[in-house]
């Protein structure tokens, strides 16, 4: 796995447009800030247990890839063909940014098997950058689109996403 | 529940969806690295039983199921002079009771010989005689014995014959009209391996050539000649590029042939990573029956021959930690699934069955053969053993 499908998968996972469809309407940076930031303590939390993790299921790393890529694709498709989900229910105030933003709409099943996956291939800090590159758009998605033109564009990273969900299967399948 | 809490719930429910859809697409592998006493334990076992089923004629028992305990008939000449090789090989190793039982089994051979315009052939398969021929050669290596060299030598130009213009082997020999035009997706590959070995221990005799055209084929022509699908792991095809790169002269490998080598490893660590999750249970009906031992002893040749010649040459560095997983993994897989003394003691005929492999209650002497010479060679790689 490259570094640049790992980011890709990653974006793909965390959807920015998905997470900006279930921000909570005139948040506070602080709230963003928490979201992002929550979500990628989960994030950095499953690349560092990525070892003992695929030890305890008796999972290889190819077939980590192989299993990132079909998470991917489930919820690549949730966003390609259902509505994104919205900021309510939530907790009231800024925990709003922890849930249910930070989880489960940003640290989603995809975004903690790709970074399980990504860490076991290239490590744990190369996986940790990759998972803070990845939340730019993220959170660049979560301060400026406006709520009601997230469902196209979720919907257009879904689509994206089915693909690179394509290609870590493969590239899990045809590893050594 | 407050609407929180449901939504918490639905989270949870969608998380457990998705490790439901992953854990169908990708099950738990069973591998261990078996020690090299395990290797050793189960690579004589092996050899036991070929010299427990060896018949007066110097042929094995090729088919057995042990539910019924009924000897299934039928043989294969091709397989026959691979399970010479491989009890060659083991002598080599030291093995106890490998040569006299390869030596024994050579009265088929004899039975078989036939002239053809090409020269001696064994059966007339090209495949049969290139077994032979590294049957043969791996006997002079094991005892230092030269009394067949003119026979092996003869083999080899019928060999030689058999390759095409165009670098293609033919499967089948006619005896008095010469190669025919089929193919095998094995025999290319034992072929060559076989006169890459000659030409290691006859250098003068001009095997390179042939050789080095079937190589050419192999890795430029033959998947789009041939069509085979799905595409070959080629452990016989690991077997001759090992040998190949011990030539005095090795051949440089280039870019089609280090692609070839990619997609090769790739093969047999998907196939080893498919297999082992075959552990029984509800994998039955997402993964099946587990494979034939012979099927997974080819895995473990083609890993460890493509290894030795990695680590010869210091190439794919950082490959080699993955491709040791998987090569340790095809052992406990077979060192696992061999029956053995206890667990054949309470068998109708325990001598026909420990020592084998079974699936479906069903083994063959190809089943003995590859898992054998899979278990010496990774014994092999892992001692550093390198030619």
């Amino acid at each position: 796995m490259t570094m640049t499908l790992l980011i890709l998968g990653l974006i793909a996972a965390a959807n920015p447009f998905r997470a900006a469809a279930a921000a909570p309407p005139r948040s506070e940076p602080a709230t963003l800030a928490l979201a992002v930031g929550g979500a990628g303590f989960l994030g950095v939390l499953a690349a560092w247990a990525s070892g003992p993790l695929l030890d305890l299921v008796d999972v290889s790393g190819p077939s980590a890839r192989i299993a990132a890529g079909i998470a991917l694709l489930v919820v690549a498709g949730k966003d390609l063909f259902f509505k994104p989900p919205t900021a309510e229910p939530s907790i009231t105030g800024r925990s709003a940014g922890l849930f249910p933003l930070a989880f489960p709409v940003i640290f989603s099943p995809a975004f903690a098997v790709v970074a399980i996956a990504g860490a076991s291939e290239r490590g744990v800090g190369p996986t940790t950058i990759a998972i803070a590159m990845s939340l730019v758009p993220t959170a660049a998605a979560l301060a400026v689109v406006p709520i009601e033109r997230t469902r196209l564009l979720a919907a257009t990273v879904g689509a994206a996403g089915a693909a690179i969900a394509a290609l870590l299967v493969l590239d899990g399948v045809y590893a050594i | 529940m407050n609407a929180v809490g449901r939504r918490l719930g639905r989270a949870a429910l969608s998380w457990l969806l998705v490790g439901g859809v992953v854990s169908v697409a990708v099950h738990p592998e069973d591998c261990a690295r078996p020690s090299d006493d395990d290797l050793t334990e189960a690579a004589q076992l092996a050899v036991d039983w070929f010299a427990a089923n060896l018949e007066s004629d110097g042929r094995f028992l090729y088919r057995y199921d042990r539910g019924q305990a009924e000897d299934l008939g039928g043989y294969n000449d091709t397989r026959h002079a691979g399970v010479i090789w491989s009890l060659w090989q083991a002598e080599a190793d030291g093995f106890e009771g490998a040569g006299e039982t390869a030596e024994a089994a050579f009265g088929h051979v004899e039975d078989r010989l036939v002239d053809t315009v090409l020269g001696p052939a064994f059966g007339t398969g090209s495949g049969s005689t290139g077994l032979l021929v590294a049957a043969l050669d791996e006997r002079r290596i094991a005892t230092g014995l030269t009394d067949r060299d003119e026979l092996l030598v003869e083999l080899g130009h019928t060999l030689a014959g058999v390759v095409n213009p165009d670098g293609s082997v033919s499967a089948d020999i006619h005896v008095t009209d010469g190669p025919t035009d089929t193919r095998s997706p094995f025999f290319t590959g034992e072929v060559m391996w076989a006169l890459a070995r000659l030409h290691l221990s006859f250098p003068d005799e001009g095997f390179d050539a042939p050789a080095l055209s079937v190589r050419r084929y192999l890795i430029e022509d033959r998947d789009e000649v041939e069509e085979p699908w799905p595409p070959v792991s080629d452990h016989w095809g690991a077997y001759a590029f090992e040998t190949m790169d011990r030539w005095p002269s090795p051949p440089e490998i280039t870019q089609a042939e280090e692609d070839w080598r990619s997609r090769q490893l790739g093969l047999f660590s998907l196939q080893v990573r498919y297999e082992s999750q075959r552990r029984g249970g509800i994998t039955r009906l997402t993964r099946g029956d587990i494979a034939l031992a012979a099927g997974v002893g080819t895995l473990g040749e083609g890993l460890g021959n493509h290894m030795l010649q990695l680590e010869r040459n210091g190439q794919r560095v950082s490959d080699q930690g993955a491709l040791r997983e998987r090569a340790d993994c095809a052992a406990h897989l077979l060192v696992t699934r061999q029956v053995t003394p206890t667990d054949a003691a309470p068998d109708a005929d325990p001598p026909r069955t420990s020592g084998a492999w079974f699936r479906a209650r069903i083994t063959q002497m190809d089943d003995q053969q590859h898992a054998l010479s899979a278990l010496l060679l990774l014994r092999d790689t892992r001692r550093g053993e390198i030619p």
